[in-house]
């Protein structure tokens, strides 16, 4: 199955990629080190201006066998397993253009590789944005964003990529480009391929133009912070909170909180939860909602807007960036109603985590610095187990490199990896695009 | 024919009462809410579980018959008709609301449930499930996720794939799964994703999770009236360019509107060129909003604006927008239904060459659009007992694709591909793409068992018989 994680490693892969792509290739030694995954060191990277660039590259990585990573901004790069194999490394940042702004029409197309900070810089000009918000939001790309199904607090109100990527121009192994989906907000010919490709980390093939669905920049934006103290009463605001269709809600536990608290030089009792809101609307409507929350919380609210809130939202999202290689950063899944009760989970299970819920779409993540690789892996397996039980899963987003192989990154998969492994084959016979990196050692 | 001894096995499967071989009987499932027109199924099965439907197709695949799934039969695109004949599995039986379950936000149901039958369950509650089909009375939630449905409110809220959290599929060698669930993002590839709108071409969907949403706490409407059909384009190109997001946003045609005064519901002037539909909701300011629809109709010179509905008027509007469909067979009940998407700021020019090609063929063109999406559905009526005229329909008919394709949008928008839009297929898709599709198909259903002759075109489509 994996062909290309079996072949030795050797660069006669070299000649023809360079012959292709002239001096977008690069295989310096200082260079190449910088896209180093622990020991994996590719022997190339190869930085495209265009789709049939990145076409080119993959067609000469499949005809040589040799493994294949997409490279965006790296946000998002050590998710999933451990490589079993890496020989060329593309760097999608060079494709960085808005191909076409139908600002009437509220839809982007866009190169993978453009930032997403840089494109709601362009959005904001015409009072438009693309409501993504996830770890790293200024810096990562589109690309990476769709490729790794990330998606931030605003997930409540707007939904996630899958839901705001409305067309895919895709670059498959054997160098075809294909385009699926279009820039229309409807649009049910045929299979819906482009949802494959989306939190596929780049095994199926790579994403080179994006078309999205935008929104006009709310009149206002409001932020709520709500200091309170006690799991039950936490999650119990958060529900009542949540009946006022704000557009985030996130629960940060106490050593989460102060983390935020300390940094926007908030004041709060020792040991209470911050439950973090924001509205987005017309004025009219914020202020309602905020009026609606205050009269059901019934306590102090500190209110942020313009660039304090901005801030305070970067510094919560960042708080769960899978970037920070000495940690272990897990993401779980779960019925929303479950979350308070994993909250009392993760604090007995492993009580130095630091816990980011969201109470709207049962997501929260889990951040801890164990001792030693063994007490990662035997917490991870306590909690996956719980949260296997409640009805949802669980994965490492991050860990210490050194470790990975040695952990449990996806969990038991899916009953469903027959299917899987033949949706692989189907687009990537070769096995050369990430190899091991997804569910089930695909 | 299926054997003696097939039928005897379907028999022990689904018991007497769930099988159907009578012609009488048969001929009922041969047929759906389009013109298309294929073979007779040889048997119908009615199952009450999802065991006996994966039976049923381990069965069918042994036997190497055709099986077709079926909710309600309102498809508009012959995506539940039976090119080859074979087994119609119906799933109309599986018909119960399994759980609502509020504080997950989410409802699990069986294939057979009826949109409005959830509807009405979920409304006490204080919730709704997004997606709302023309069709809602009758289509079943199974149909709506096989067909990928929108409706009206799909503008804002997103169409059927957008409220799917989880499916259990028997796949066309029989074998049960379930993807996805209560808990968002499960690992892997998303394969609900691409069963939603995949026409029960990948697999039988016999279970559903999908998210329910509450009821939006204000709603006003406003009903606009113009004289020229481009006017209305143009209202509603700028209602969403000024960045007002309406829950709906709808354009009917004189055609239309005509046919709707003629059923019986009164809610439109019936002498006029085009009506627009807009329906804000939300929590607050919604008022504001609505005072900058009515400037924008007024700017492109709509001849009366009128808002301030009661509750009763706007379900009165609703209805006759919803009753236009079945209303359009006052016209003439032979009709080609389309379903084109065009980026909605080419909209006004689009619908100025949709007048063109209904006079270049000499057909009756009615349009209903969800123009707040750019989705149109301009329907094609003429004399279903003048060959001629029924050849003129169908050139027409592409040229509605063509026109669509080449404006940047799609051939379906919520239809579905089924076997009628097939041949437009090449307008928007590669041969390379199309393959991309064959193979998927091919991972699914090697044996080409499942909902054969749909979506994809075909190396040897059978003959096509004439439409019914």
């Amino acid at each position: 199955m994996h062909a290309a994680s079996k072949s030795s490693c050797n660069a006669s892969f070299l000649p023809d990629l360079c012959r292709q792509l002239g001096d977008a290739v690069v295989s310096r030694r200082e260079i190449l080190n910088q896209y180093s995954l622990g020991e994996l060191v590719p022997e190339a990277v190869v930085y495209p201006k265009s789709s049939p660039q990145v076409s080119a590259a993959l067609q000469v990585a499949n005809a040589h066998r040799a493994p294949v990573l997409l490279w965006g901004s790296g946000a998002s790069i050590r998710l999933g397993s451990r490589l079993s194999g890496l020989h060329i490394v593309v760097d999608m940042t060079s494709l960085d253009r808005v191909l076409s702004h139908d600002i009437d029409n509220f839809t982007v197309t866009v190169q993978a590789g453009m930032r997403l900070g840089q494109l709601q810089e362009v959005l904001r000009e015409h009072r438009q944005f693309l409501p993504l918000d996830p770890s790293a939001a200024e810096r990562v790309t589109l690309g990476g964003i769709a490729a790794a199904n990330v998606s931030g607090p605003w997930r409540l109100l707007f939904g996630s990529p899958r839901d705001l990527v409305l067309g895919m121009k895709v670059a498959l192994a054997d160098g075809s480009i294909v385009s699926f989906g279009g820039s229309t907000m409807k649009n049910v010919a045929g299979y819906d391929i482009g949802k494959l490709f989306i939190g596929s980390l780049g095994t199926l093939g790579a994403i080179c133009e994006l078309t999205l669905r935008l929104y006009s920049l709310p009149e206002e934006s409001r932020s709520l912070l709500l200091h309170v103290s006690g799991t039950k009463r936490a999650f119990g605001i958060a529900r009542k909170i949540l009946a006022c269709s704000p557009a985030a809600v996130q629960a940060l536990d106490a050593s989460a909180a102060k983390q935020v608290n300390d940094k926007i030089d908030l004041r709060s009792e020792e040991e209470s939860w911050l439950v973090a809101v924001d509205l987005m609307g017309d004025s009219a409507a914020v202020e309602k909602q905020a009026q609606e929350i205050e009269k059901s919380c019934g306590r102090e609210i500190v209110s942020l807007v313009g660039e304090e809130r901005l801030q305070t939202w970067k510094l919560i999202r960042n708080l769960i960036g899978a970037e920070d290689e000495s940690i272990i950063l897990c993401r779980a899944n779960l019925p929303p109603a479950c979350i308070e009760e994993w909250a009392g989970i993760v604090r007995e299970v492993s009580p130095d985590c630091l816990l980011v819920a969201c109470p709207g779409t049962g997501r929260a993540w889990m951040r801890w610095r164990p001792q030693t690789q063994d007490a990662a892996s035997e917490a991870i397996g306590v909690l996956r187990a719980e949260a296997v039980k409640l009805g949802g899963h669980l994965i490492v987003e991050a860990a210490p490199e050194e470790w990975r192989s040695g952990l449990d990154i996806w969990g038991q998969p899916p009953a469903e990896l027959p299917l899987l492994r033949a949706v692989k084959q189907a687009f990537d016979p070769a096995g050369i695009l990430a190899p091991g990196r997804f569910v089930g050692g695909i | 024919m299926l054997s003696a001894k097939l039928l005897k096995q379907l028999r022990k499967i689904v018991g007497k009462e769930g099988l159907l071989t009578a012609p009488s009987e048969v001929m009922l499932y041969s047929y759906d809410s389009s013109l298309a027109k294929g073979k007779m199924p040889e048997a119908v099965v009615l199952p009450t579980s999802t065991e006996p439907v994966a039976a049923v197709v381990k069965l069918a695949r042994k036997y190497g018959v055709p099986f077709t799934p079926r909710g309600a039969g309102t498809n508009l695109s012959g995506g539940t008709v039976t090119p080859y004949g074979g087994i119609v599995i119906c799933l109309a039986r599986m018909d119960k609301i399994l759980e609502i379950d509020v504080p997950n936000s989410c409802a699990v149901v069986e294939p057979g449930v009826v949109n409005l039958e959830l509807q009405q369950a979920l409304e006490p509650l204080g919730y709704e499930f997004r997606p709302d089909p023309a069709s809602q009375k009758a289509s079943t939630i199974g149909g709506n996720v096989g067909e990928n449905a929108g409706g009206p409110h799909c503008l804002k809220y997103g169409v059927t794939t957008n409220h799917v959290l989880g499916l259990e599929v028997v796949l066309p060698d029989g074998e049960i799964i379930t993807l996805g669930g209560k808990a968002v993002d499960p690992p892997g590839y998303d394969l609900m994703g691409l069963l939603v709108g995949s026409e029960g071409t990948l697999g039988i969907i016999t279970k559903i999770t999908v998210r329910i949403s509450r009821l939006p706490q204000d709603v006003r409407s406003l009903l606009a009236v113009f004289d020229e059909l481009e006017k209305a384009g143009w209202a509603c190109r700028d209602i969403i360019a000024a960045g007002i997001l309406p829950a709906a946003l709808e354009i009917m045609d004189r055609l239309m509107i005509q046919a709707v005064a003629q059923g019986g519901y009164a809610a439109y002037p019936g002498d006029a060129a085009a009506v627009l539909i807009v329906e804000l909701d939300g929590a607050e300011g919604l008022d504001r909003r609505l005072e900058e629809c009515v400037q924008i109709c007024r700017k492109h010179g709509a001849q009366e604006v009128s808002t301030g509905w009661t509750v009763e008027e706007r379900e009165r509007l609703w209805a006759g927008r919803r009753a236009a469909f079945g209303a359009g067979a006052k016209i003439s009940p032979a009709f080609l239904v389309n379903d084109g998407v065009v980026p909605r700021d080419k909209l006004p020019e689009v619908l100025r060459q949709l007048e063109e090609t209904g006079r270049r063929w000499g057909v009756r063109i009615g349009s209903l659009f969800h123009a707040g999406d750019g989705n149109l559905h301009p329907n094609i009526y003429y004399a279903g007992d003048d060959p001629e005229e029924r050849e003129r329909a169908h050139r027409a008919a592409y040229e509605v694709l063509e026109i669509c394709a080449r404006a940047g949008g799609t051939i379906s928008g919520e239809h579905g591909i089924g076997t009628e839009k097939i041949p437009g297929m090449p307008l928007i898709f590669s041969e390379a793409e199309l393959g991309v599709m064959r193979r998927i198909k091919h991972i699914f259903d090697p044996d080409e068992l499942c909902n054969p002759g749909k979506v994809l075109p075909e190396k040897n489509p059978p003959a096509r018989e004439n439409e019914r």
